[in-house]
C-alpha cells in the first residue's frame, strides 16, 4: 500500500490537502487507541509532506534566493502591519480569552505597561533598525572574520576570534546562522588552499558558539559532504592520555622482566638444586600477578 | 467519573477539570488557584501543605520542605520531624491536598488523574511521578508533557489560527522547548528539547551568590531563619528587577553592613550563563525540526519564570518579535492537564481533537566498544528509539554475543545523545541467559516500546531458545521494590492532616507569624498582640466570632504588608 493510499488521497504536492487528509484519518486512527495504525499513518504523512516539499522546491528556491539578498526580506511590506499589531499587542485576542485567567504581572498596571513598553521597544528596534543595525553588524563582523581568516597562523590563534564574544546581533537566530555559515565557508576555503590544519581550541570555541558538530547535516547541506569532512578532519586529534600510558606500561614490564631474569641468573649461579625450582615457581606467580594487574 | 488534571510544579501546583466545554481551575481551601509545592510539619506532628507551609519556611525552616520536584527519581530524602521523606512521598502529600480540594469543590470522590511532567523528564522521574500519584490514592491515567499541555490550551482557544508555535516553558526548576503545529483540531508536537536543571530557582541562586560576593556576608554564618528570610527578599528583588531599573535591599541580615544594590544591567550580566543555556535547547529544537525562525508563527511563553525581563528580552531578540503570553503562565499547564483529562473522559466536545507527541530524547542500549583498549571510554551507545520520534512507538533491534561461550547477556538501557554511554543517563538493566556458543552465534531481539505517558518498556527475546523477558528493569536509581512501596503507602496513611475547616484560620496565623519574623520593634509588638487576641477568639470556638476576628486580623496584616514591610 502506497502512502497516498494510506492517506486516502491522490498524489499531490498541495500541503494543505495532505494535512486535511491526515487530520481526517487521524481522528479514526488515534495514537492511544491504535498505536500501530497511527505509526503507519504518521509515516505516510511524513513521506507525503517530504515529497510535496521536495517537488515544490523549484519555485521556493527562487523565492529564497531573493530573500538571501536582503537580511530582512519581509520587512518592507509587513513592517507596517507588524508595527500596528505591536502597538496593541493583546487587545485583539482578549475577547477570545473570555473566561480565561489573563496573565497578571508582578506589580500594578502602570508597571506592567512600562515593562511591556520596554519589550515592544526592543522588538521595534530590532525590526525597524534591522536593516541598519544588522547590516552594519554584518559588514563589521564579516570584515573581521576576513581578517581572522587571512592566514593559517591568525586563524589558529584563539585571540583573533575574541570579537565574537558578547555580540548582541548574534542573539538573532537568523543572523547567527548566516554568520556561522560565513565563518565555516572561510575556514573551508583556507583549509582547501593551504596545508590542512585547524587548531582544536579554535574549533572548540566556534563550536560552542555555533554548535557545528551538532548541526553537521546543516553544514553539509550548505557546503557539501567533502568540504565539511575536510574541515572536521583537519582538526588534530587530542593526544589521548592512554597512548602514553600504554607506552609506559610496555617499558615497565620490560624492566620488570629484566630484573626477574637477573634474579634467576644469580640464584642459578649459587645453588643449583631446590632454589631453582622455588624461584621458578615464585617468578611465575609474580609474573602472572603483574601481568593480570597491568591488563586491567 | 471526573478525571482531575494536575500540574505538579517545582514552586506551585494547580489542578483543573474539564467541565461544560472548557477547562475549569479548582480553587484550594484558601480560594486560590495556586498551591505552593511546600510541605511542613506543625507542633502537633500534623502535615501542612501549601500557603500555610510556605509561610512557615521562615519561622520553621527545619520542619518545612520546598523545591523537592528537583529530586524526583533519585534516592534523595529529607528529615521532617521524626520521619524521613523522599521527593516522591512529599509530592504525594501535595497531590493528596489537591485531590481533597477537588473533592470538596466538586462534591464527589476523585480517583483518577492526569499529571503534567516536564517534557525532558527522564524515565525514572516519570515513574516517580506516577508512583506519587498512586501514593496519593490516584490512578494516573496519563502523564502529559507540560509544554504539550500548554499548547493544547493555546490550540483549543485560538482554534482558528492554524500554524506553527514554539512553546517555551521556563518553570521553577526545568526548561522545556516544544515546536507544535495546529491544523484541523490536530495538535501535533514536532520536536521537543529541554534542560532538566534550569529554572527560576537557578536565577535566584545566581542572585544569592552575587549577594554573598558583594556584601561579604558569609553564607555559613547565617542561621536557617536568616537564610530563609534573605532568600525571600532576594526572590522579591528578582521579580522586581523586571519592572524597575534598580532594587535595593538594606540590611536583610545582621551581618550585612551596607545596603545591597542591584541594577538591571548587573542582573543581566550575572545571569548570562543561564541565558546561554536557554538558547541551546531552542536552537536544537529548530534544527531537529528543520525550520528557521521565519517559519514560526508565534513564540508562546509558559511558566512563572518567563516573566523575567532578562528572559523575555532575550527571546524577543532571538526571534525579532514579541513573544505571546496571553494566558496566565502559572496556570496554563494545569488547564492543559484538565483538557487532557477531558480527552481521557471522551467528552463529546473534544471529539475531534487529536494530540500527537514525541519522545524528546534518544533511547538506546550499551554495546561493546572495540576500539577502547584502555577501558577509559566505556561502552558505546546504540540508539534504538531516536529523539523526536512520534509516540507511541515500538522499535526492535538485534544484538549478538561478543565472547565465546558467554551464558549471560546484560541489556543496559540508557537515555541521551552521547556516543558513549558514560555520558548518558542510565535507566536500568535487564539480564538474560543465552546458551553456550561461539561469539556472535547467539542473537537476541531487543524491543523498546515508548508509550503516550513517556514511559519505556523493554522486551528481550532470545532467538535460539525463544525465551522472553519483559520490562523487569532493576537497579534504576530511585527505584523501589513492592515491599518498599507498601511501606511508603503505610507511612503516608499514618500521617495526620490538618482539619480542613481550620485551614483558613491556620493560614492567617501562619501569615501573622511570618510577619512577626520579618518585622521589628513596634510593629512586632503590634502583630504579636493582634495574633494572641485572635488565638483567644479561636479558643472560644464560636464560628461567627472567629470569622469576624479572622477578617479583622487579615485587614491588619494587609495594612502592615502594604506599609512596605517587605522591601
Amino acid at each position: 500500500m502506497s502512502y497516498w493510499q494510506t492517506l486516502g488521497i491522490d498524489k499531490t504536492i498541495d500541503l494543505a490537502a495532505i494535512k486535511r487528509a491526515y487530520a481526517s484519518k487521524l481522528k479514526i486512527t488515534r495514537p492511544d487507541e491504535d498505536p500501530e495504525g497511527f505509526q503507519h499513518l504518521h509515516a505516510a504523512y511524513k513521506q507525503a509532506v517530504q515529497n510535496a516539499k521536495y517537488n515544490a522546491r523549484p519555485d521556493q528556491f527562487a523565492e529564497s534566493a531573493d530573500e538571501a539578498l536582503s537580511l530582512n526580506p519581509k520587512a518592507t511590506d509587513d513592517e507596517q502591519d507588524a508595527a500596528t499589531v505591536l502597538m496593541q499587542p493583546y487587545s485583539e485576542v482578549s475577547h477570545i480569552m473570555d473566561g480565561l485567567p489573563i496573565a497578571p504581572s508582578y506589580h500594578g498596571e502602570a508597571e506592567v505597561d512600562a515593562y511591556q513598553r520596554e519589550l515592544i521597544e526592543i522588538a521595534d528596534a530590532d525590526r525597524a533598525e534591522n536593516s541598519i543595525f544588522l547590516q552594519c553588524q554584518w559588514l563589521e563582523l564579516t570584515s573581521r572574520i576576513d581578517e581572522a581568516t587571512c592566514d593559517m597562523a591568525t586563524m589558529n590563534t584563539l585571540a583573533s576570534w575574541d570579537f565574537l564574544n558578547g555580540r548582541d546581533a548574534l542573539l538573532d537566530l537568523q543572523f547567527k546562522s548566516e554568520i556561522s555559515h560565513y565563518i565555516f565557508g572561510r575556514i573551508a576555503d583556507l583549509i582547501n588552499a593551504v596545508r590542512p590544519f585547524l587548531k582544536r581550541e579554535v574549533f572548540d570555541f566556534l563550536d560552542s558558539l555555533f554548535l557545528w558538530r551538532d548541526r553537521r547535516d546543516l553544514l553539509e547541506k550548505e557546503f557539501g559532504h567533502a568540504t565539511v569532512d575536510a574541515v572536521m578532519l583537519s582538526i588534530p586529534a587530542i593526544r589521548k592520555g592512554h597512548f602514553r600510558w600504554r607506552y609506559l606500561r610496555r617499558v615497565l614490564t620490560t624492566v620488570l622482566k629484566l630484573i626477574l631474569f637477573g634474579y634467576i641468573t644469580i640464584l642459578l649461579s649459587k645453588n643449583f638444586s631446590i632454589s631453582v625450582l622455588f624461584s621458578i615457581v615464585l617468578i611465575y606467580s609474580i609474573w602472572v600477578l603483574i601481568s593480570e594487574r597491568l591488563r586491567r | 467519573m471526573t478525571i482531575l488534571g494536575i500540574d505538579l510544579g517545582t514552586t506551585n501546583s494547580a489542578c483543573s477539570v474539564w467541565h461544560e466545554g472548557k477547562a475549569v481551575l479548582i480553587p484550594n481551601q484558601l480560594n486560590a488557584f495556586l498551591t505552593p509545592s511546600v510541605v511542613g510539619l506543625d507542633e502537633r506532628g500534623e502535615i501542612l501543605i501549601g500557603e500555610v507551609a510556605k509561610h512557615r519556611l521562615i519561622s520553621h525552616p527545619g520542619k518545612t520542605v520546598s523545591v523537592f520536584k528537583r529530586y524526583m527519581g533519585t534516592d534523595f530524602s529529607v528529615d521532617l520531624g521524626k520521619r524521613r521523606f523522599t521527593a516522591t512521598e512529599l509530592s504525594a502529600l501535595v497531590l493528596r491536598s489537591l485531590k481533597e480540594d477537588a473533592e470538596t469543590y466538586l462534591g464527589e470522590p476523585i480517583t483518577r488523574a492526569v499529571i503534567s511532567v516536564p517534557a525532558y523528564f527522564n524515565d525514572a522521574q516519570r515513574k516517580a511521578t506516577k508512583l506519587a500519584g498512586e501514593f496519593a490514592g490516584l490512578n494516573i491515567e496519563r502523564l502529559i508533557n507540560e509544554p504539550t499541555a500548554a499548547a493544547m490550551v493555546y490550540g483549543l482557544h485560538e482554534r482558528h489560527n492554524a500554524g506553527q508555535y514554539l512553546i517555551l516553558d521556563l518553570g521553577g526548576g526545568t526548561f522545556d522547548v516544544s515546536l507544535v503545529e495546529y491544523f484541523d483540531s490536530v495538535i501535533e508536537v514536532h520536536a521537543s528539547s529541554g534542560d532538566n536543571r534550569l529554572g527560576g530557582e537557578d536565577f535566584l541562586q545566581v542572585l544569592a551568590d552575587y549577594y554573598f560576593e558583594t556584601t561579604g556576608v558569609a553564607k555559613k554564618s547565617l542561621s536557617p531563619i536568616e537564610l530563609q528570610r534573605l532568600y525571600e527578599l532576594l526572590e522579591a528583588a528578582k521579580c522586581k528587577i523586571s519592572s524597575e531599573r534598580e532594587v535595593v535591599i538594606d540590611r536583610a541580615v545582621k551581618a550585612q553592613n551596607h545596603p545591597f544594590t542591584i541594577t538591571r544591567d548587573e542582573f543581566d550580566r550575572i545571569v548570562q550563563p543561564l541565558l546561554h543555556r536557554v538558547q541551546l535547547p531552542i536552537e536544537r529544537t529548530l534544527r531537529d525540526a528543520g525550520i528557521t525562525p521565519h517559519d514560526i508563527d508565534e513564540v508562546v511563553l509558559v511558566g512563572g519564570a518567563t516573566r523575567m525581563f532578562a528572559f523575555r528580552s532575550l527571546i524577543t531578540r532571538m526571534f525579532r518579535r514579541l513573544p505571546a503570553c496571553n494566558i496566565d503562565p502559572d496556570l496554563v499547564v494545569s488547564m492543559g492537564a484538565g483538557i487532557q483529562a477531558g480527552l481521557k473522559e471522551k467528552h463529546a466536545d473534544l471529539d475531534d481533537v487529536v494530540l500527537t507527541d514525541v519522545c524528546p530524547y534518544t533511547l538506546g542500549v550499551e554495546i561493546l566498544n572495540d576500539g577502547d583498549s584502555s577501558g577509559k571510554q566505556g561502552g558505546l551507545f546504540l540508539p534504538i528509539i531516536e529523539r523526536n520520534s512520534v509516540v507511541p512507538i515500538s522499535v526492535e533491534r538485534s544484538l549478538c554475543t561478543v565472547r565465546d561461550y558467554q551464558t549471560n547477556l546484560n541489556v543496559n538501557v540508557y537515555q541521551g545523545e552521547s556516543r558513549l554511554v558514560k555520558n548518558n543517563v542510565f535507566l536500568g538493566k535487564l539480564s538474560v541467559t543465552v546458551p553456550r556458543a561461539r561469539a556472535g552465534a547467539e542473537t537476541i531481539k531487543v524491543r523498546y516500546s515508548y508509550d503516550m505517558n513517556g514511559l519505556l518498556e523493554v522486551d528481550v527475546e532470545v532467538n535460539s531458545t525463544g525465551k522472553t523477558y519483559h520490562a523487569t528493569i532493576v537497579n534504576a536509581p530511585g527505584d523501589l521494590s513492592e515491599k518498599e512501596i507498601k511501606k511508603s503507602k503505610a507511612k503516608l496513611a499514618q500521617l495526620k492532616f490538618h482539619p480542613r475547616e481550620q485551614a483558613e484560620n491556620r493560614a492567617i496565623v501562619a501569615r501573622a507569624e511570618h510577619l512577626y519574623e520579618c518585622a521589628l520593634g513596634e510593629q512586632r509588638d503590634y502583630v504579636s498582640s493582634a495574633l494572641s487576641q485572635f488565638e483567644r477568639v479561636m479558643e472560644r470556638q464560636n464560628p461567627l466570632e472567629i470569622k469576624k476576628a479572622a477578617s479583622q486580623l487579615n485587614q491588619i496584616l494587609n495594612t502592615l504588608e502594604s506599609d512596605s514591610l517587605f522591601t
